[in-house]
């Protein structure tokens, strides 16, 4: 299946062959493959994004998919990985 | 006389005439908090010729684990930030011109702050202010230097307006309430804000003396785990702020309340207040609450949360993080 990935950092609008079927497991191969993101935005273990990072699914967050973190991923989906800046000071 | 700065002028990326630049420069420092006092003291040991420090609040003793510049005397006698540092500094370097002000920062009346700054130094507790500073930046082609630190992490970038990335290509907007980590839910430790307010120092030197290795990365370091690594930002095509429209600056995200970051406190903003005669309100208030103020500020206690209010009619309500209780009470008591 082809992904269409993008984020406000390093990764430009990138296509990404993956074999992860849901958003959750896509998260999760993205993490564990630190040399594309760079970032540390999912938490593997309690299967969590991290609260400075919004994941959009062709334009939705996940958190309003009904599935959420299960959404079935399709050819052609466009993730979009969104960092925020920290607060304080 | 001796050269206080002879240790700084030996080094290369500086010389006698990096020196020179520095006591031409004019920065200003939005926010004196943990890094804003680190920049503040910095730059003013650096011989920056004119610092301008701006903050709107004061003093408390939970600031001091973190908060350089100020002690407990600060607290007990009631100073306000800027002013603190103002004093405190001027004891550092009586050859720097040091300016410290009172105010919220907001679309009314950024643009006459900053009008005389080289570069716009970021130690602010909220987002909402570093996207105005990001509109006010690019509009006027003043570079400025983020900052940011919450628990045991941090960021900054510098940002240079035609030049690199700007803050809005990062994250469009500031995500909404309760998505993001604060000082109240996290924490902060010190040398978080420490290292990121020292890396915004000596990125103003570097854009004040016009050397070439200016950071255009996104830094983020975590000092619990020892972990220091750059994103590199991706200008992004859509950005409003990059393409002329000054959103922020314009006021149509201007906010009423803002929840400030560790405190368990709401500010309150009104931006057509003028100024406001605390001697006044406190004789207003005085049948209904107990009332103490000086020339800086005036504070009362209503119902179990204390009320701050400064001249200019801004106000802090604290222990609470309910915006609208915020504004409802402030209506009540000062007056909206």
């Amino acid at each position: 299946m082809k992904i269409s990935l993008k984020s406000s950092f390093n990764l430009n609008e990138t296509d990404l062959e993956t074999e992860s079927a849901t958003l959750g497991a896509l998260l999760d191969e993205l993490s564990k493959n630190h040399k594309l993101t760079q970032i540390e935005f999912f938490d593997t273990e309690n299967w969590e994004v991290y609260p400075d990072c919004e994941v959009l699914v062709n334009g939705r967050s996940y958190q309003v998919l009904a599935d959420g973190l299960d959404a079935k991923l399709k050819d052609d989906d466009k993730v979009e990985i969104t960092l925020f800046t920290l607060a304080g000071g | 006389m001796i050269d206080r700065y002879s240790r700084q002028t030996i080094f290369p990326g500086i010389g006698k005439e990096g020196q020179r630049r520095l006591a031409n420069g004019c920065v200003v420092i939005i926010g004196c908090g943990a890094l804003g006092t680190i920049i503040a003291t910095s730059l003013v040991r650096a011989g920056v010729g004119k610092v301008k420090i701006i903050d709107r609040d004061f003093i408390e003793y939970h600031n001091l684990h973190r908060q350089v510049l100020f002690d407990e005397d600060d607290v007990r006698n009631g100073l306000p930030k800027a002013i603190a540092a103002e004093q405190h500094l001027k004891k550092v370097n009586s050859s720097v011109e040091i300016e410290g002000i009172v105010a919220d920062v907001n679309y009314t009346n950024i643009e006459r702050f900053v009008g005389d700054a080289d570069i716009i130094l970021d130690g602010l507790d909220n987002l909402e202010t570093r996207f105005l500073i990001n509109d006010v930046s690019l509009k006027h082609k003043i570079p400025w230097v983020y900052g940011g630190a919450i628990a045991s992490s941090g960021m900054t970038m510098s940002i240079i307006p035609g030049d690199t990335p700007c803050f809005r290509c990062i994250s469009a907007s500031p995500p909404n309430r309760g998505m993001t980590l604060t000082c109240d839910t996290a924490g902060v430790i010190s040398p978080a804000p420490f290292i990121i307010g020292s890396l915004q120092s000596a990125e103003a030197m570097k854009i004040l003396v016009g050397a070439k290795e200016i950071n255009r990365d996104l830094i983020i370091i975590d000092v619990w785990k020892g972990s220091f690594y750059r994103l590199k930002i991706s200008p992004r095509q859509d950005c409003p702020a990059c393409l002329g429209k000054y959103e922020f600056l314009e006021g149509e995200f201007g906010v009423r309340t803002t929840s400030l970051c560790g405190q368990n406190a709401v500010q309150v903003l009104n931006p057509k207040a003028k100024h406001l005669s605390l001697e006044e309100l406190a004789a207003r208030l005085k049948p209904v609450a107990q009332v103490s103020y000086n020339e800086f500020m005036l504070r009362f206690t209503v119902d179990n949360h204390e009320m701050v209010v400064f001249p200019d009619g801004r106000a802090i309500l604290r222990n609470t993080t309910d915006e609208s209780l915020a504004r409802g009470l402030y209506a009540k008591y000062v007056g909206a």
